[in-house]
């Protein structure tokens, strides 16, 4: 137990503190090349740095091979494989915006890994029921659950420091779950995706000093996959995300194809005073942070925070889900 | 819009519980291995088929 502390507090470290060091050098870097994108919701033309994916890799990744090097097991590798060309997906997206069905069929290959190794398990657990042999449809499951969990972090990446502070809040409330059921390895490589994206969080909350881009939010979504997948906590981790999966179902079941924000009708424009209100465009795609704004246009700050709590109220599920995962009725 | 946010999400919660229970129960005792000698991915497969029939069928 005590090599498993220490082990902890090494890769969280690491994380942390790489991706803290490591993101004001690409802020210098990105601006230096003019990889600047206008942030949509400030008046004027603030011009925010992107993407930041590059830091959120290397310290996701340089905290997992330690790890590695303590626990040699496939499922560490299988999440240091998969991150890495999650990140790689979005990088080239990044570079060259790519059509809407790009981004699900590369990350379905970024399940590959998993595979590959061996590090799954094919028993699909249920809180309360047991768990339902399914090796046929599991496999299935390990191709669509990357590009799910990739797709659903990056359409939530809408408002500044979203995607990097709802999955530190997913990412933590998962470890807990890991720990409440004695995954311990795995509850450490989460550690490692908890604090990489609280440490890119001090960048990216309002106001943002620089964007995740597509290659921050599908290492974020690739990495949290896999660990659902390789900790065995699929049902937990997709209730960790609930607010997030709902966004994604609301877009995808109101403009009834696969497609890129960038090619909707904005949901959401703004007031004089700059509050975020429900846009006026009649096919505008149904999302998050249009149902909160349905009743009344908040600031920015109120709709972040208020997507937050959803989050948190949804670790509080997630967690309360991996107690009920002991109990058999 | 806030509550009612709240509400929407403690009903997933909810479905997904009692659908995996449904799951469990209806899909994970059937299995037909007993019966003939059948690969697990076969065996697997036919679960899924029964398994969506019978959600149909409830539809």
């Amino acid at each position: 137990m005590e090599e498993k502390i220490i082990a902890a507090v090494i890769v969280s470290a690491v994380a942390f503190f790489s991706v803290y060091a490591l993101t004001p050098i690409l802020i210098k870097v990105l601006e230096r090349r003019n990889l600047v994108v206008q942030d949509v919701n400030k008046k004027g033309s603030v011009m925010v740095p992107r993407p930041g994916g590059i830091s959120i890799v290397i310290g996701i990744v340089a905290s997992e091979i330690i790890l590695y090097l303590f626990f040699p097991i496939s499922e560490i590798l299988a999440i240091i494989i998969t991150s890495i060309l999650g990140f790689s997906v979005g990088i080239i997206d990044d570079r060259k915006p790519m059509g809407g069905w790009f981004k699900p069929v590369a990350l379905a290959f970024c399940a590959a890994p998993i595979l590959l190794l061996g590090a799954y398990d094919s028993n699909l657990d249920f809180p309360l029921f047991g768990s339902v042999s399914i090796p046929f449809l599991y496999m299935g499951l390990i191709v669509f659950m990357i590009p799910i969990a990739g797709n659903t972090i990056n359409s939530i990446d809408v408002l500044n420091g979203v995607a990097s502070g709802f999955i530190t809040i997913a990412s933590f409330a998962l470890t807990i779950s890991l720990i409440i059921l004695q995954n311990y390895e795995i509850a450490i490589a989460t550690l490692c995706l908890a604090f990489a994206s609280l440490a890119f969080y001090k960048y990216h909350k309002l106001p943002s000093r620089i964007f995740p881009g597509d290659s921050g939010a599908l290492t974020f979504g690739a990495t949290y996959g896999v660990i659902a997948i390789v900790g065995h906590v699929e049902v937990i981790a997709a209730i960790a995300i609930l607010p997030a999966v709902i966004n994604s179902f609301l877009f995808l079941s109101s403009v009834k194809k696969i497609t890129e924000h960038r090619e909707t009708k904005n949901p959401v424009s703004h007031t004089d005073d700059f509050k975020l209100k429900t846009s006026d465009y009649m096919n505008a795609p149904i999302t998050l942070v249009r149902l909160i704004i349905a009743k009344r246009p908040l600031s920015e700050k109120q709709v972040v925070t208020e997507i937050f709590r959803l989050g948190m109220f949804s670790g509080v599920l997630a967690i309360v889900t991996a107690f009920l995962m002991g109990v058999e009725v | 819009m806030t509550v009612q946010i709240y509400g929407f999400l403690f009903s997933m919660w909810i479905l997904i519980l009692v659908g995996g229970g449904l799951m469990v129960l209806l899909v994970g005792p059937i299995s037909f291995r007993d019966y003939v000698d059948i690969d697990p991915l076969i065996n697997s497969g036919a679960k899924i088929i029964l398994g969506h029939s019978n959600f149909t069928c409830y539809h």
